[in-house]
């Protein structure tokens, strides 16, 4: 009988790999439509992502950002939430990142960056709670109200930066942020920040948070049948705003994380999308947060990839966006890769009847 | 003539076999009971007929003539019709609207609205079915949705009925009048079999009955020549105590007190000033009609509701908050749909056996989950209450409901609450898990356990209770000792034709 179980997992993991597959075939017929050698283009990615060590490290400045914003996603759906708003939640998180790197003065290191960080998980956990407060109080939907958060973050960053936060005249950013509230580098000699360590840890702890403790339990049962949570006496209200909070918080710490780490100050505009590729991320790595690691290496793989070939051979980044759109579709659909399965599936079956 | 024969009947899925060799006669005018446990292959063994699944091995025949059917509509073709469980109606269109859909008269090219409504009257009064064909479907009874499905398979011109447990979502009037409505097809001249577990549903409407079990013919006989007992035990194998009444022992002292429960919803009165008393060793069975009040006094007792007045003690401790702390506070509760509120079917039969005591030692130990002590403790639970499972990690979901309905009994009873609330304990299991299930409870109540049993099936009620309340429109109308009621005074209690102001204390 467990070996039923195991290949039923078997099974979901074959499915996401043909997905995965199929996606890349599909983007492979557009190259080749497009007049370029799909084959070649994909060993060009792929040598542009991993083929040397410092490739591999501006593969993880790609993969960083979209492990929070991954994270995020699947900590929101555990709960049957759908957080739409980590775009926004990023922005947020960001600014707050910015502005307490600039402006709070005489800090020692040990005490800056920490505070930055902590800030930026705080006011970005609480533009998400508010979602699920509105959930929660007055049944608002959260797939709409976290996608119009969006531009409500957005936007006021931007008229932060363009009036009363603005460094120098014309440029909408920030001042840079004090020296104390830096990420460090990961590595010698490569711009790695270090924000790729709170990933790795931001996983770990996801992880045993959904698994091992008693608010993650929460999180699954209320995820699957709020009725029989609140049978149980989990409280639906408390654990969705509660929810929302960690997840926008995540988010804000991709922000952070591009803030302390990359840019040094809040740039307009600076995130390419992060707050929706983690749907991707998610959807991929099934909302398991170990398995983020290997979706948000892909797709960091990918763009890093596609901008070193993009240097070399001006293939549009465009491209990278359609691939990974197209997982998340074919990921959507298992349906449609069970039915591409099911052939294979059948032929599987009649060998082990036999054996 | 168009007598209905299954021969030889084998079906496979996969390595399991659902039916094996199994021969069924219908004969003209008859009604015929299909009666098995939950996965003896009763629904199997129709779909065949009905086209939805093809035999492996056997032959179908119509009026003396072999039939192959490759889909239902090839059944229909041959006059056979089948009243699915879960309904399959358009609830915002019109009775006509959906009897005929799939078969509408036209004039031209348009339809014909005034002739469907008129022939799907004209059915109507045949059969004496008093539905309105133009009624909007959602507004209809379930009962009423019932008779719909009925006339629409007779619209496409059906002379066999099949009826997949039609009473499992009827109240017990609307159940009468089910069976009514099937004497009267009857005597139409139409063909019925009705799928069922139910004996007393058997021995009161069917004149022929087939038991299976595990997928095979164990007999079929004519209802004047069984008993109830007797087609229990073809039924399940083996001797089965039928609604054997077992009194309490010895009813100790009040355990759980509840006064003036009180609950409006709407400007209307759901529970009117309800006082019970449950006492040590005691089950006290809630009887009256479904739609009564009783969903609200279960969720008021077990702190889902928050009732607009309530004083509740359980051994001697005040009751206030929400479900987390009765829950603390020693109420069991058994819900009434494990599906939705008892269940999360998605998830393993572990982290179910758990579900709302998680918390404790030694599941949890500084807010860690020790997941290998919650395995065990499942595992044990599978065990003694006898839960047919491939283990452990399999979800609950993916077992039958009266083994599912097990796990919620298993992880209530273990956890040795004072009071247990139990809801419809054995709604939708068989016989063999409905006794366990039973003696579960009679043997929790000899501890001097007290248990309150809400429950549709009155049979129930009268065979585990030791005194009955009867909650008419949200009010105790009746209470006394469970021998002193009959189904007399019982049903004229539960219908409001009569009412008797001894209020419990």
């Amino acid at each position: 009988m467990k070996g039923k179980k195991d290949s039923a997992r078997l099974y979901g993991v074959l499915r996401t790999v043909c997905a995965l597959a199929l996606a890349l075939v599909c983007g492979g017929v557009l190259f080749w439509i497009s007049g370029y050698k799909p084959l070649q283009v994909y060993t060009l990615i792929f040598q542009g992502a991993f083929g040397s060590w410092s490739a591999f490290l501006t593969t993880l400045t790609y993969t960083v950002p979209l492990l929070f914003s991954g994270l995020a996603f699947a900590l929101a759906s555990r709960a049957s939430i759908m957080n739409l708003g980590g775009e926004g939640q990023i922005y947020v998180g960001a600014m707050t990142a910015a502005i307490v790197g600039a402006y709070v003065t005489g800090l020692p290191r040990l005490a800056h960056l920490p505070l930055s960080l902590l800030a930026a998980f705080a006011v970005a956990g609480a533009y998400g709670a508010l979602a699920g407060f509105l959930k929660v109080r007055f049944g608002a939907n959260e797939v709409i109200v976290t996608i119009m958060m969006n531009y409500l973050a957005q936007n006021f960053c931007s008229y932060l930066v363009a009036y009363p936060l603005q460094d120098s005249l014309g440029v909408p950013q920030t001042k840079q942020i004090m020296d104390s509230a830096r990420l460090g580098h990961a590595f010698e000699g490569h711009y790695l920040s270090t924000a790729l360590y709170l990933a790795l840890a931001a996983i770990v702890i996801a992880w045993f948070l959904m698994n091992k403790t008693h608010l993650g339990y929460q999180m699954k049962v209320l995820g699957c049948n709020q009725k029989a949570a609140e049978t149980a006496g989990i409280d639906y209200r408390k654990i969705t705003v509660v929810t929302m909070f960690l997840s926008a918080g995540v988010a804000g710490l991709c922000g952070a994380g591009q803030v302390l780490g990359t840019h040094f100050r809040f740039i307009e505009d600076f995130s390419t999308g992060f707050g929706f590729e983690g749907i991707a991320v998610a959807a991929l790595a099934g909302n398991n947060p170990l398995m983020i690691l290997l979706s948000g290496l892909l797709f960091g793989g990918i763009k890093s990839g596609a901008a070193q070939v993009n240097r070399v051979a001006s293939l549009p980044m465009d491209y990278v966006m359609i691939i990974q759109a197209m997982v998340v579709v074919l990921v959507a659909s298992p349906r449609l890769i069970d039915a591409i399965l099911k052939p294979l599936r059948k032929l599987a079956k009649a060998k082990g009847d036999k054996g | 003539m168009s007598q209905v024969e299954l021969r030889g009947i084998t079906k496979r899925f996969g390595p399991v076999t659902a039916l094996n060799q199994v021969d069924f006669t219908l004969n003209d005018g008859e009604i015929h009971a299909l009666l098995g446990e939950n996965g003896a292959g009763k629904t199997t063994l129709m779909k065949v007929l009905y086209g939805m699944h093809q035999p492996d091995e056997g032959e179908i025949r119509i009026g003396g003539q072999a039939k192959t059917f490759k889909n239902s509509t090839d059944a229909i073709a041959q006059g056979i019709g089948m009243v699915h469980q879960h309904f399959m109606l358009v609830p915002v269109l019109t009775v006509a609207e959906n009897i005929v859909a799939g078969k509408e008269p036209r004039r031209g090219i348009r339809f014909d609205m005034e002739r469907a409504v008129r022939e799907v009257q004209a059915l109507s009064e045949q059969y004496g079915f008093s539905v309105d064909p133009r009624a909007k479907v959602e507004q209809l009874s379930v009962g009423e949705r019932q008779r719909v499905e009925i006339l629409k398979i007779l619209y496409k011109g059906a002379n066999t009925l099949i009826f997949d447990e039609p009473t499992a979502v009827l109240t017990p009037i609307e159940v009468k009048e089910l069976f009514a409505a099937m004497r009267q097809l009857k005597a139409g001249g139409k063909s019925i079999i009705i799928i069922t577990h139910k004996l007393y549903e058997v021995m009161e409407i069917a004149d022929r009955i087939t038991v299976l079990r595990d997928g095979r013919l164990i007999g079929s006989v004519n209802r004047g020549e069984v008993t109830m007992d007797k087609l229990a035990y073809m039924m399940v194998g083996r001797q089965v105590a039928l609604n054997e009444r077992r009194p309490a022992k010895k009813i100790g002292a009040p355990l759980c007190e509840v006064r003036g429960l009180s609950y409006r919803k709407d400007g209307a009165d759901v529970l009117k000033n309800i006082s019970l008393t449950v006492h040590e060793g005691e089950i006290l069975g809630i009887a009256g009609i479904e739609g009564n009040g009783q969903t609200e006094l279960l969720e008021a007792l077990t702190g889902i509701l928050q009732p607009d007045s309530m004083e509740m003690t359980v051994a001697g401790k005040k009751l206030s908050g929400g479900a987390r702390a009765f829950l603390d506070a020693g109420v069991g509760h058994v819900p009434e749909d494990r599906m939705t509120r008892g269940l999360v079917l998605p998830l393993s039969i572990s982290e179910n056996a758990v579900l709302g005591y998680e918390k404790q030692e030694p599941f949890m130990k500084h807010g860690v989950f020790r997941w290998k002590q919650v395995r065990a403790f499942a595992d044990r639970l599978i065990e003694e209450y006898q839960i047919k499972a491939p283990g452990s990690g399999a979800a609950v979901g993916s077992l039958s409901g009266g083994n599912q309905q097990k796990v919620v009994i298993a992880r209530v009873f273990s956890q040795t609450p004072d009071f247990v609330v139990c809801a419809q304990p054995t709604r939708g299991v068989d016989i063999a898990a409905s006794e366990y299930i039973h003696n579960v409870m009679l043997d929790y109540r000899d501890k001097g356990k007290a248990v309150l049993l809400v429950s549709a099936d009155l049979d129930e009620i009268k065979a585990l209770s030791d005194n009955i309340a009867v909650l008419y429109k949200g009010e105790i109308v009746a209470q006394d000792a469970a021998e002193n009621f009959d189904d007399t005074r019982l049903g004229l209690l539960m219908t409001g034709a009569a009412r008797e102001r001894e209020v419990a204390q």
